[in-house]
């Protein structure tokens, strides 16, 4: 029998540890998700989510019940990504030491394999680049593309999250994209139709 | 018409599934005449395809194993703090009567021969075992010098008012327990300081309740009226583990300093050292009391079912200095205070854990 995610709460609330452990395993990719891509790096990822779910235990008595917890929990680690940023500004002008941008295979690769060889490798490729093109956003940009794009959160859960009214979501969502853009028309070689992909665009078009 | 500005704002809303049917027919008429917009849309599409293609990225398992373990440590903490637990049960075989007397005087004496004010924890270290009637205790006495935090210049004067007391082992503890009321004399022997009378008296009567040495947290060796002399602690540990709580009637007179000192700082946890009446099991060397292990250290250890054992349920192991240094930092970095002296610490270091039911007195006291 499935436990509601209120349920869940009201026990953790209780002092149900394992409760709440249910409430982070349903949480953990999202939240995990976007301190990574904020921070960009993996060390900073995983203290700033731990810290995150820490604050959310201790903060327990004071949740209302206003938004879901999956969202209050996600609104808990924007926040912090945002501050921890803020910090790292002012600290250093550098990258940190595991930065994404360091590694060649930073993350799981999709098991959708869809196409030749080629087309996966040119894939990854493409994966890569927006990859780094999101690392280059400022943040507000970032923010929201990940929780869009990489999430897949709706725009009304991202105007929940963010506290913020639709119309706010909508254009700052479309600035974004267009601010990704540049930077990869910039970077080169995203926009440029390769051989093996003119075809298979002109039928997808 | 729409501007290309606007174009993009729309083709970004198109892709998510939000235009009307009216302004997704604006739309489509402005990139039929719009190359420029026509590719934008096109890149739009591509970008939005790399960008899901990402996708969400699986949180590492030692993200909620870490999350929890921090939860449940803090939970164990506050639960555990301040509450009194007596180290030692009935039965123990190092302990008896006329040892902790005679602990409690050389305690006594040494400490203040010593000179020690009794600020921090001062887990001076083990009685001489002298208190146990062998002649060696003087021996324990230069060695828990160093183990004195505060121990300096007190340690060095230590051993030697140590040795007079030392020698008499069995003499001492007669003296004082009729002696009570007369705490100078005992203490005369072996201390410099004037103080000690007062702090025979609680020794005496300390001793008389001891078998357990105890949790003299905060130091007050509740027989021993700590305030005469507050009597600082000389050389007893005790291992006030949590909560230095009240519960040492038992405590050792000594300890009530020391005791004191490590029982403020332990607050949630283990601490000290060992106290020692007598010589605990896992000898004399410095040693961390635990209720519980905590994660964070379980692996810095040897695992549990090659510990010793104690009739009474209480488990030990020994460890190196370095080892017990990486346990005290482990410990610390999860918020629990450990209470463990300053270094130098006397080796073989034990880490002990004790057993899990509620703390009671010992009533051996005749």
């Amino acid at each position: 029998m499935a436990v509601t995610e209120r349920e869940l709460v009201l026990q953790a609330q209780k002092g149900d540890q394992e409760a709440f452990e249910q409430l982070v395993l349903a949480s953990q990719d999202r939240v995990y998700t976007l301190c990574l891509r904020m921070t960009g790096d993996r060390e900073d990822a995983l203290d700033l989510a731990q810290e995150t779910f820490l604050n959310a235990w201790r903060g327990l008595p004071s949740f209302q019940g206003n938004s879901s917890f999956a969202t209050w929990v996600y609104r808990l680690a924007s926040n912090a990504c945002i501050d921890f940023l803020r910090r790292r500004k002012r600290r250093q002008q550098g990258e940190s030491s595991h930065s994404l941008d360091d590694e060649e295979t930073p993350l799981p690769e999709p098991v959708d394999p869809r196409g030749t060889p080629e087309e996966e490798l040119e894939r990854r490729e493409l994966r890569r680049a927006v990859e780094r093109g999101l690392q280059a956003l400022p943040e507000r940009h970032r923010q929201v593309l990940v929780m869009r794009e990489l999430s897949g959160l709706s725009y009304q859960e991202i105007a929940a999250v963010l506290e913020l009214d639709l119309g706010t979501v909508k254009s700052r969502i479309a600035r974004a994209r267009l601010a990704l853009k540049k930077i990869l028309i910039q970077e080169g070689n995203f926009f440029a139709p390769s051989p093996s992909k003119k075809a298979e665009e002109t039928k997808r078009r | 018409m729409l501007s290309c500005e606007e174009a993009w704002v729309q083709m970004s809303q198109a892709l998510d599934g939000l235009l009307s049917a009216q302004e997704q027919a604006e739309l489509e008429e402005h990139l039929a005449h719009c190359p420029e917009c026509s590719s934008d849309y096109q890149a739009l599409v591509r970008m939005e395809e790399a960008l899901g293609d990402l996708g969400e990225t699986p949180a590492p398992p030692e993200l909620s194993a870490r999350v929890m373990a921090r939860i449940r440590a803090e939970a164990g903490t506050r639960r555990k703090a301040r509450r009194p637990i007596p180290l030692w049960r009935g039965g123990r075989r190092w302990q008896s009567l006329a040892g902790l007397a005679a602990c409690a005087l050389l305690c006594v004496g040494l400490y203040y021969g010593a000179g020690l004010g009794g600020t921090e924890r001062d887990t001076v270290t083990e009685l001489p075992e002298a208190v146990q009637t062998q002649p060696e205790t003087s021996a324990d006495l230069p060695e828990s010098a160093p183990e004195e935090p505060e121990g300096d210049p007190a340690g060095a004067d230590r051993p030697a008012p140590a040795q007079a007391p030392a020698s008499e082992p069995e003499q001492e503890p007669v003296r004082s327990v009729p002696e009570e009321a007369s705490p100078a004399s005992p203490n005369s022997d072996v201390s410099t300081s004037g103080e000690s009378g007062q702090a025979v008296s609680p020794a005496a009567e300390g001793t008389r309740d001891l078998p357990e040495p105890a949790e003299a947290d905060a130091g007050e060796p509740e027989t021993a009226p700590p305030e005469g002399g507050e009597t600082p602690a000389p050389a007893v540990q005790s291992a006030p583990p949590e909560g230095l709580g009240a519960g040492s009637d038992q405590a050792l007179a000594e300890e009530p300093e020391e005791a004191a000192a490590a029982g403020e700082t332990a607050g949630d946890q283990e601490g000290a050292m060992v106290s020692a009446a007598a010589v605990p099991p896992w000898g004399s060397g410095t040693a961390l009391v635990l209720e519980e292990l905590p994660e964070q250290v379980q692996g810095l250890l040897p695992a549990q079912e090659n510990w010793t054992q104690e009739e009474d349920g209480t488990r030990w192991c020994t460890v190196t200095a370095e080892e017990l240094k990486a346990v005290q930092a482990a410990l610390e970095a999860a918020g629990i205070d450990t209470a463990l002296p300053e270094l130098p610490w006397s080796e073989p270091c034990a880490v002990v854990l004790l057993p899990e039911e509620t703390p009671q007195q010992d009533s051996e006291n005749p």
